[in-house]
């Protein structure tokens, strides 16, 4: 039996009212656990598909249908009750006074009892860890922190489908391997994910699909993420590059570039034991 | 310039959210929200209607007993009520010398002189703002919302409050960030003409910023499923001993209001 997807994105066009392109093409399918990453230049409209997504903007052409149902001004309430939106600009979500304030506001919205609300705050604060910062205002917060917050903000509403606008793009070393970890307890858990980047080094670790938006905000290629990091050819035709440890595989020559660097290490062991062993047998 | 705008929206934030203190284990702090704004309003309304410096006198010491017992410094009251203060002074100060040549003294020949009804008018609004100050440091805002919407106030009256402070917020940091933004970038000194004039122009860059911003964080809030009824989780209510200890010497004040009045 065929899975319907969770999210299906057909001909999506669109067109900001001061006449600008905000996203020429899209054709997206994102299935339940799957978790999609979209990458692409700056101004190739990721942003724009994510807000066209969540029924925020819409579409000048083009469907976007979500949980089986047509996005429409009239089914986007119900069916945001469902979506968890992360901005690109933390700055824009977090709007109370307190970020306690913060992330009650969500599942203040879903009418969610208090006790069970201030359960899960608890919950997520804690591997966010953002325990401390509960009392303090939003803009008193550095970047990554902000970052922190607002994703706590959506996942305490424990959404079905969650798109991210560059989850990572301002949080250090160690909230990134949190927020990935997450995010991929999330997927397995069944949850739906679309994420957008411009760092190709992330997206090994978090998706399972990729779609890629060229400089002139269409979406060029899909598929698995193997296929489209090792294709340096076609990333270049899109101003990318792939992450830095495929990148110097491929520039030796290698066929099967690893993708991580977990994957480099592996790859240049087997490669120095080979050798190795080669070395003393010709000794 | 950035330094002179960075600590004036620092004060004016810091009198709209009162970070820091509302989470202190303090006396006020404790209290249930709902005997906290009423006991607060009955100050309020006392300081208004008792005409006398004694008990005005009486208001602010009380109110910086509370102070003290809330784990807030003093000075903070103290400063946060002067920026009230001072410019309530500075209004008012004139009409002390202008009634000097009025025969009908502008209505304040009730009091002794113009003087003493400076004197008056002053500490009414120190102990007025003393104990609002007090109630906003102490309480969060969504609690005296949930307070307001407890004591039946119109909807759309708690919806423009929650609006308006919620835009204040983000106005402020971004007429910040915009400051630091030009700081950075302009490395000569200014003329006072050229002030006004970069003055002018950041003043329209940041009302086309806010339109911009004031756009996204209404998709945020669209997007977290807030549409434009008001939803928030009241506190939780309960009354105590402690409710008592702040409502006794409340409910002395206005029988010395009553006293010094008749
Ligand atoms: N509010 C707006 N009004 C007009 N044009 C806009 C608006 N927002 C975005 N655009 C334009 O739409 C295009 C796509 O923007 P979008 O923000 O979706 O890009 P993006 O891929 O998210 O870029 P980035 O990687 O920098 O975040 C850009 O050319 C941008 O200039
Ligand atoms: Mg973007």
């Amino acid at each position: 039996m065929m899975t319907k997807p969770v999210v299906k994105v057909k001909d999506l066009h669109y067109i900001y009212q001061d006449g600008t392109v905000g996203l020429e093409y899209a054709c997206i399918d994102a299935y339940a656990g799957d978790s999609v990453a979209v990458v692409g230049p700056n101004g190739s409209g990721k942003s724009t598909l994510l807000f066209l997504i969540d029924g925020l903007l819409k579409p000048s052409r083009g469907e976007v249908y979500v949980f089986d149902e047509l996005m429409s001004e009239r089914a986007a309430k119900r069916l945001r009750r469902r979506i968890g939106l992360l901005m690109q600009n933390p700055d824009d979500m977090l709007f109370n006074s307190t970020v306690l304030e913060d992330l009650e506001f969500g599942p203040a919205q879903l009418d969610m009892p208090k006790n069970e609300a201030e359960a899960k705050i608890r919950d997520v604060a804690a591997r966010l860890n953002i325990q401390g910062l509960l009392n303090k205002p939003p803009y008193r917060l550095s970047e990554g922190e902000k970052q922190r917050v607002a994703l706590a903000s959506i996942l305490v509403t424990n959404p079905d489908l969650l798109l991210l606008d560059e989850p990572t793009s301002q949080v250090d070393l160690n909230s990134k391997k949190v927020i990935l970890r997450i995010l991929n307890e999330l997927r397995d858990a069944g949850k739906t994910t679309i994420f957008t980047t411009h760092d190709l080094s992330t997206v090994p670790y978090l998706a399972n699909r990729v779609y890629l938006m060229t400089g002139e905000k269409r979406v060029a290629a899909e598929g698995s993420v193997r296929d489209i990091l090792r294709n340096a050819k076609l990333l270049q035709t899109c101003g990318l590059e792939p992450p830095d440890i495929t990148k110097l595989f491929l520039t030796l020559g290698s066929r099967e570039p690893p993708l991580t660097v977990e994957e480099g290490v592996e790859a240049l062991t087997k490669i120095l034991t080979t050798t190795k062993l080669k070395g003393s047998r010709s000794i | 310039m950035v330094h002179v705008i960075r600590v004036g929206l620092d004060f004016f934030r810091d009198l709209i959210v009162c970070e820091g203190y509302q989470s202190n284990p303090g006396f006020m702090q404790r209290l249930d929200a709902r005997v906290k704004l009423l006991g607060v309003a009955a100050l309020v309304a006392l300081t208004v209607f008792v005409q006398s410096v004694v008990f005005q006198v009486a208001v602010l010491t009380f109110c910086c007993a509370l102070t003290y017992l809330s784990k807030i410094p003093l000075r903070r009251l103290v400063s946060r009520s002067l920026a009230i203060v001072v410019p309530a002074f500075i209004i008012v100060l004139p009409r002390a010398f202008l009634s000097a040549f009025s025969p009908l003294g502008f209505g304040f020949h009730q009091f002794p002189d113009e003087w003493g009804f400076l004197l008056l008018f002053t500490l009414r609004v120190a102990a007025a703002s003393a104990s609002l100050i007090l109630l906003t440091s102490t309480t969060g805002f969504s609690c005296i919302l949930s307070c307001l919407r407890w004591l039946r106030f119109p909807k759309m009256l708690l919806w423009v409050m929650a609006m308006t402070h919620r835009y204040l917020i983000l106005l402020t940091s971004e007429l910040y960030r915009l400051a630091l933004g030009r700081e950075s970038r302009v490395h000569k000194d200014l003329s006072v003409k050229s002030v006004w004039k970069e003055g002018g122009r950041m003043l329209g860059a940041f009302f086309m910023k806010s339109l911009e911003r004031g756009e996204r964080v209404q998709m945020a809030a669209l997007s977290r499923s807030g549409c434009s009824e008001l939803k928030f989780y009241s506190p939780s209510f309960k009354i105590s001993v402690g409710e008592a200890a702040f409502i006794l010497p409340i409910i002395l004040l206005t029988c010395l209001g009553l006293v010094l009045s008749i």
